[in-house]
């Protein structure tokens, strides 16, 4: 909030005088190797309730984004957007989080209980909300329509809404045979054979079911009509909160900023105390960390990060940063339709040939403790997880054991140390694609090339427009490309996206049926640890295709004042510190 | 005046005709939404379950939206006239068109945004302008002089600097100020402060603008004014080595009542000319700006509409410029019948 006024009659020498002391500012220099981030190394032991603190009555906090949103119905895929999510975190049904630590905390605000799975074939889930649960306008939140209009939002199926549902998704809502309410609860019934390990996770509510009855769609009897009403959650600035805080309607501006204030007919726990929270759009980091230190906003985390914008967050007085992890993954892939790539023996060379370590200590490591990535599926931190790479050399930076692999497979080194085929025809250059802009996936590729001129493998750099990268990859217009996997503890559906042969996302081209059974095998089981082993060796299969190999887990930056309490980063979910916004405040003095 | 000023709009027609067409053209073979989106979907196929047929009937119902259904040369109709249309569609009916982002209204957001950018170019552009003919005249009048080469000095260093750069630097001046002073003067991102303020009265509603408005139009007025002041400096020697002005010096008129008689008058009239260009030259100039300050405007509209691929939303942005040009310079040549009673548009 900007208060104080004071004249503008010295602004002219003042601005001169400032930019001369500007242009004679230097660094520190420190140059010790490690981005100076402090404040936050608490989050390190501690990551669920480092930065807690006792909250003031009142304040206003602004937050900046890194980037806008276009829809505003989540379920659409017009609108399903990240951004989104954190825009409307203070007003969505808190369904339970991920905590910082990768464990899931069902909401005890909502629910009643933890949701149950009371059969197991066909697969059925008992909810139940706890009466007070209420929508700001008192309505009860996750009655039967509510669940019904989600069902309804997420499937192909025409009957229940046409075309204009545009779904993000579908596996939920096609898979859903029946809803019910019983003895006070909410049963969803899968179809028959249908099996999910992480139904547990999340309750399947979004929207205000009355306010589409309100506003005259008759969503339950007409597909038609379900669509438009999903056409309209998409145009409407929600004026509708089942979370700590509301929007201030008149104070939104679509893909730019929110505002909201405390919803008064909260019914959870843990009460807001700020009187306001801004949420706007900064989408260049050095004007983020500018308003920052100019003390117009309290904080952000940048989508990406930018090693300069890390050092001088940490120059900030009255700053608090850190690099922590983020729900994204680094890796190679291989095109295995490359005539060159399709041995196996050369694919295996090269992974043995890559250094992960020479990789990391010339990307994150001069900035963080990056963790190098050895499964494909988990990080370290997470209780599943099991190095699936290093006992097959992959990622060593073993050149002469590389060389050995080519030399056994009957490639040989010419005079110009250029390798050859087994039959003595030349190796087409390799194509090397990463997305353009990115520096360290561009230093990455770079000391591939130099790698792979080792072994005598000729290489070409292609960085992709962000635009172009999309159909490199689903046209398989590359030879080796580095990019990157979102992901988050909601970890069975990836195998299938990453691997099987009939999805799109199978960038490496693998086809193998034990590895389509094996990504299968992972959703086909209601218990989550097995899902977990059933990944695991999805992965290992994987590995011994020396297709892909994970480089790094993204680090991010998070930098905020010391004023603001209970913001903490969160490399768990997507949400990132979003996750916990009700209990986000200005510390008491 | 009159005949002329209907004579060049009707010349405008085609011109903008032919902007209008290589504005589609230009759109039409750099992006292939259509594909793109297809791939998005069948990316996060296996994740969200869908099908073959549900990825048909997404793409399908995409297609149909932004009027990929049709040909290019139905399309281009299509956003000529809006004949065929679904009502969202059409130039000569004030529609641009529909826009690849659900929800996101391309005229509403143009009419947003104009003034936002208006607000900030012409501020820019009245400084710019200010500031050139004064220190223009300056170097002109002490041609040589120290003050000569210190001028065109900062004016080459204004011209040379990167726009990105020297709003950075502007940035971290007014941040050092607001922690001198203990106020916060300056705002460094933004067109007002978000959040509730509606408590505002009407004098701090004005300070909050100022303080927005002040060091983007800085920035943008320094990377336009170096230009302009050469021009004035340029004009404003070829009036003082011209024989009128050396006639009045012998005549034994006073040197100051010469120049500001004389000499200045006329040597104002390029740049009463130059005015319109030189606003449209910000506008350009605002694209950058407005990206580093995060100014909700044309030129982040047009950033943003780059970003997403966005057809309909290039093509407004580059015809809206194309017509504010064309009237640019038309009231560029107007203004040069007004202020020189030489020229006669008959």
């Amino acid at each position: 909030m900007r208060l104080r006024r004071k004249p503008a009659a010295v602004l002219a020498s003042g601005v001169v005088a400032a930019m001369a002391l500007t242009a004679c500012a230097g660094g520190d220099g420190s140059g010790e190797g490690s981005a100076n981030v402090g404040g936050l190394e608490a989050c390190v032991d501690d990551p669920n309730e480092c930065n807690t603190a006792e909250r003031q009555e009142g304040g206003e906090l602004t937050w900046a984004m890194s980037s806008g949103w276009d829809a505003w119905n989540g379920n659409t895929a017009a609108g399903n957007s990240l951004y989104l999510t954190q825009a409307t975190s203070g007003i969505a049904i808190p369904t339970g989080n991920f905590l910082p630590d990768g464990t899931w905390e069902w909401s005890t605000d909502l629910l009643v209980k933890e949701p149950e799975l009371i059969e197991e074939d066909p697969m059925k889930v008992r909810y139940e909300i706890k009466p007070e649960a209420v929508w700001d306008d008192g309505t009860p939140v996750g009655s039967l329509d509510d669940f019904l209009f989600h069902r309804n939002s997420l499937t192909s199926d025409s009957d229940l809404c046409d075309k204009k549902c545009d779904p993000a998704a579908v596996s939920y809502g096609d898979n859903v045979e029946s809803i019910d309410e019983v003895d006070g609860g909410i049963e969803v019934t899968y179809v028959e054979g249908y099996l999910d390990p992480e139904w547990s996770f999340g309750v399947p509510i979004s929207l205000p079911s009355h306010i589409a009855t309100e506003e005259g769609f008759d969503w339950q009897n007409d597909p038609a009509e379900m669509g438009d009403a999903a056409e309209w959650f998409n145009t409407q600035i929600p004026y509708w909160s089942a979370g700590p805080y509301k929007l201030d309607t008149d104070r939104v501006e679509t893909g730019v900023s929110v505002s909201m204030v405390p919803n008064e007919a909260w019914f959870g726990e843990i009460k807001p105390t700020l009187d306001r929270i801004n949420l706007v759009v900064i989408s260049e980091q050095p004007t983020m960390l500018t308003a920052l230190e100019n003390g117009e906003i309290h904080g952000s985390e940048p989508a990406s990060l930018d090693p300069d914008v890390a050092e001088q967050a940490g120059d900030l007085s009255g700053v608090v940063s850190a690099i922590g992890t983020r729900p994204a993954w680094d890796h190679i892939n291989m095109n295995l339709k490359n005539e060159f790539l399709s041995d196996i023996e050369v694919r295996k060379a090269i992974f043995t040939a890559i250094s992960l370590d020479q990789i990391l200590d010339a990307t994150y490591n001069p900035i963080t403790d990056a963790e190098k990535r050895t499964n494909h599926v988990f990080p370290e931190s997470s209780e599943y997880h099991e190095d699936v790479i290093s006992d097959l050399g992959q990622g060593s930076g073993d050149i002469e054991a590389a060389k050995q692999i080519l030399a056994d497979a009957g490639y040989e080194l010419d005079d110009d140390e250029t390798l050859t085929m087994p039959d003595g025809s030349d190796i087409d250059p390799l194509s090397l694609v990463w997305l353009e802009g990115n520096t360290m996936r561009e230093i990455t590729m770079t000391l591939l090339q130099s790698t792979l001129q080792e072994l005598g493998i000729p290489a070409n750099l292609n960085p992709n427009a962000p635009d172009a990268l999309g159909s490199t990859l689903a046209e398989g217009k590359f030879d080796i490309v580095e990019f990157g996997w979102i992901g988050s503890p909601q970890f069975t559906g990836a195998p299938s996206q990453y691997w099987n042969s009939s999805s799109a996302s199978n960038y490496a081209g693998i086809n193998s049926e034990d590895i389509d059974k094996a990504t299968e095998a992972v959703m086909q089981t209601v218990d989550i640890d097995e899902a977990g082993k059933l990944a695991n060796d999805a992965a290992k299969l994987v590995a011994a295709e020396y297709a892909i190999l994970p480089v790094v887990t993204t680090p991010g930056l998070i930098a905020m004042s010391e004023d603001v309490a209970n913001i903490r980063p969160n490399g768990s979910t997507q949400l990132g510190p979003f996750y916990n916004i009700g209990e986000w405040g200005l510390k008491a003095e | 005046m009159l005949a002329y000023t209907i004579r060049r709009l009707l010349i405008a027609v085609p011109i903008l005709l032919i902007a209008s067409m290589f504005a589609f053209a230009l759109v039409e073979v750099s992006s292939d939404p259509i594909n793109t989106y297809r791939n998005q979907l069948e990316q996060n196929a296996a994740a969200d379950g869908s099908g073959t047929e549900a990825i048909d009937a997404s793409v399908e119902l995409f297609k149909e939206r932004n009027y990929y259904d049709r040909s290019i040369p139905e399309r281009y109709w299509l956003w000529l006239t809006g004949i065929g249309g679904n009502g969202d569609i059409g130039l000569l009916k004030g529609e641009f068109g529909p826009s690849l982002r659900v929800g996101y209204d391309i005229n509403d957001q143009i009419g947003k945004r104009f003034m936002i950018t208006v607000r900030l170019v012409l501020a820019a552009s009245l400084f710019a302008i200010g500031l050139a003919m004064i220190t223009g005249v300056i170097s002109a009048v002490r041609q040589y002089k120290k003050v000569d080469y210190f001028l065109t000095f900062i004016g080459f260093v204004a011209l040379s600097m990167p726009v990105f750069w020297l709003a950075q630097l502007v940035k971290n001046a007014a941040v050092s100020y607001n922690k001198a002073t203990g106020t916060d003067t300056f705002a460094t991102y933004g067109a007002v402060t978000p959040g509730d303020i509606s408590g505002y009265s009407t004098f701090e509603y004005v300070l909050d603008i100022a303080s927005h408005l002040i060091l983007p139009t800085l920035v943008l007025m320094l990377s336009g004014y170096a230009a302009a002041s050469r021009f004035q400096r340029s004009a404003m020697l070829d009036v003082l080595n011209s024989d009128y002005v050396r006639l009045a010096k012998a005549k034994g008129l006073r040197n100051r009542t010469v120049m500001r008689r004389h000499a200045l008058r006329t040597a104002l009239i390029p740049m009463a000319t130059l005015a319109p260009v030189a606003i449209l030259a910000s506008l350009g100039g605002a694209v950058i700006t407005e990206t580093i300050f995060e100014w909700q405007g044309l030129g982040r509209f047009f950033i943003d509409a780059l970003n997403n691929r966005d057809p309909f939303a290039i093509q407004s942005f580059l015809i809206v410029s194309g017509a504010l040009t064309v009237l640019g310079i038309l009231i560029s040549d107007l203004l040069y019948g007004i202020v020189d009673p030489r020229i006669r548009y008959e």
